[in-house]
Parts: C-alpha cells; sequence; structure tokens
C-alpha cells in the first residue's frame, strides 16, 4: 500500500516537474512579445511624447503588459534613486531576469539597450530602440519553433519518466 | 509463480518505452529516443539476467554437467 503511494507521488511529482519546464517554454515568446511591446511604448515616450527617460520609463510602466511592468518600474525606481541610466537599466534587467523564462542572449539583448537609454540624443535612441525589437523579432520566431518542438514533448516525458521509474523501483 | 509480477513489469516497461520513443522522435530528438530504446533493454536485461542464470545451473544439475 505504502508502496503504491510512493509509486503514485513519483509519478505526479515528475509529471508536474515536466510540465513546469514544457510551460517554461511556452512563457518564452509571450514575454518576448510584450517586452517588445514595452520598447515600442517607450519609443512612443521618446519621439512624440518627449518626456525625460524617469517618467518616461514610469509612464511604460503603467501600461506595459503585466510581466514586463515590472522591468521599466525597477528601472524608473533604480533612477529615480540616483546614479546612470546605463546602471540603473542594467540593474533592473538583471532583477527582472531572475523571475522570468527568457534566455541568457534574450536578456544580453535587452541588457545592451541600457547603454544607448538616456545618454544619447532622440534620433539615436530610436535607432537603437528599432534595431533591439527588429532583434527581438528573430528572437521570438526562434522561441516560436522551440516551443512548438518542445512543450508537448516536456508534458509527455515528465509522465512518462515518471512511470518508468516508478515501474523499475517497483 | 512468483515471477509472473516481472512479466507485467518488462510489459509496461515496453509500452512506456514505446511511447516515449515516438513522442522523442516526433520531436525530432532521434538520438534520444534510440538512447532511450536502448536504456529500456538494458533495464530489463539486468532483470531477466539472473533467471537466466538460474535455469542454466537447474539444467546443469538435471544433466549432471558438473
Amino acid at each position: 500500500m505504502v508502496k503504491l503511494l510512493g509509486a503514485a507521488v513519483l509519478v505526479l511529482a515528475s509529471g508536474l516537474a515536466g510540465l513546469s519546464v514544457g510551460s517554461s517554454y511556452t512563457r518564452r515568446p509571450r514575454e518576448l512579445k510584450s517586452l517588445q511591446t514595452g520598447l515600442k511604448l517607450l519609443a512612443t515616450e521618446i519621439s512624440y511624447a518627449l518626456s525625460p527617460l524617469p517618467e518616461a520609463l514610469a509612464n511604460v510602466a503603467a501600461r506595459a503588459p503585466d510581466e514586463v511592468a515590472p522591468l521599466f518600474r525597477m528601472a524608473a525606481g533604480e533612477l529615480a534613486g540616483g546614479g546612470s541610466a546605463a546602471g540603473a537599466w542594467q540593474k533592473a534587467c538583471a532583477r527582472w531576469g531572475e523571475g522570468s523564462s527568457l534566455a541568457p542572449c534574450d536578456l544580453a539583448l535587452v541588457n545592451q539597450l541600457g547603454q544607448a537609454l538616456g545618454i544619447s540624443g532622440r534620433e539615436d535612441q530610436l535607432s537603437h530602440l528599432e534595431l533591439v525589437s527588429g532583434q527581438l523579432e528573430q528572437q521570438i520566431a526562434q522561441a516560436q519553433e522551440a516551443a512548438a518542438k518542445n512543450t508537448r514533448l516536456w508534458n509527455y516525458l515528465g509522465f512518462l519518466g515518471g512511470a518508468a521509474l516508478a515501474l523499475i523501483l517497483y | 509463480m512468483a515471477n509472473v509480477d516481472l512479466i507485467f513489469k518488462i510489459a509496461g516497461i515496453g509500452i512506456l518505452i514505446a511511447v516515449l520513443h515516438v513522442v522523442l522522435k516526433n520531436a525530432g530528438k532521434d538520438e534520444l529516443a534510440q538512447l532511450a530504446t536502448l536504456a529500456g533493454v538494458i533495464v530489463v536485461l539486468l532483470w531477466v539476467i539472473p533467471l537466466l542464470a538460474g535455469l542454466f545451473d537447474q539444467v546443469k544439475s538435471v544433466f549432471r554437467l558438473f
């Protein structure tokens, strides 16, 4: 009886682990897309509203999708606390990246944006935002491809692996 | 029969490995699918070998081949 219970727990645990790995594959393209939306909002703030960076970041944080709003909020907070725009953006990036399911290469892309924010002219900042947005487009396509392939695989793999392990140990 | 359980265990492993093979192959990980199949074969072999050894011992003792 105890053995049966243990086997059930094992299958359930590895199944849920598989599901969570699978869901991280579906979350990545979604987060990349909302990141792109956030950057577009920031570009609008810079080009039309002409608001200074702390204000622009706060405005974007209020309007951006839920997944990326913390990034802009943290950047605005860091900037309000003093220091350079690049440092604030990179710190916010690092803290936000911990909780997200983005790959390191996505974060590096966003991170490098910090070097252009707030220090150069409007045109220059806009062209940097445009560049990063275009690169994000490529990452989104890649991430969607990976998600289509891997999500179903991991959903099955967790349960099947757990069942096989339970059977071997039984 | 004491070892009927083992037959069911082997059948279970067989079914699971077959499904795993198909899933991995559909995901484009052919080499991992091969590896999973090989692992299944090895696990089952490890279960069966002691029984085969017992069988050979019994044959030897029946025909006095010591």
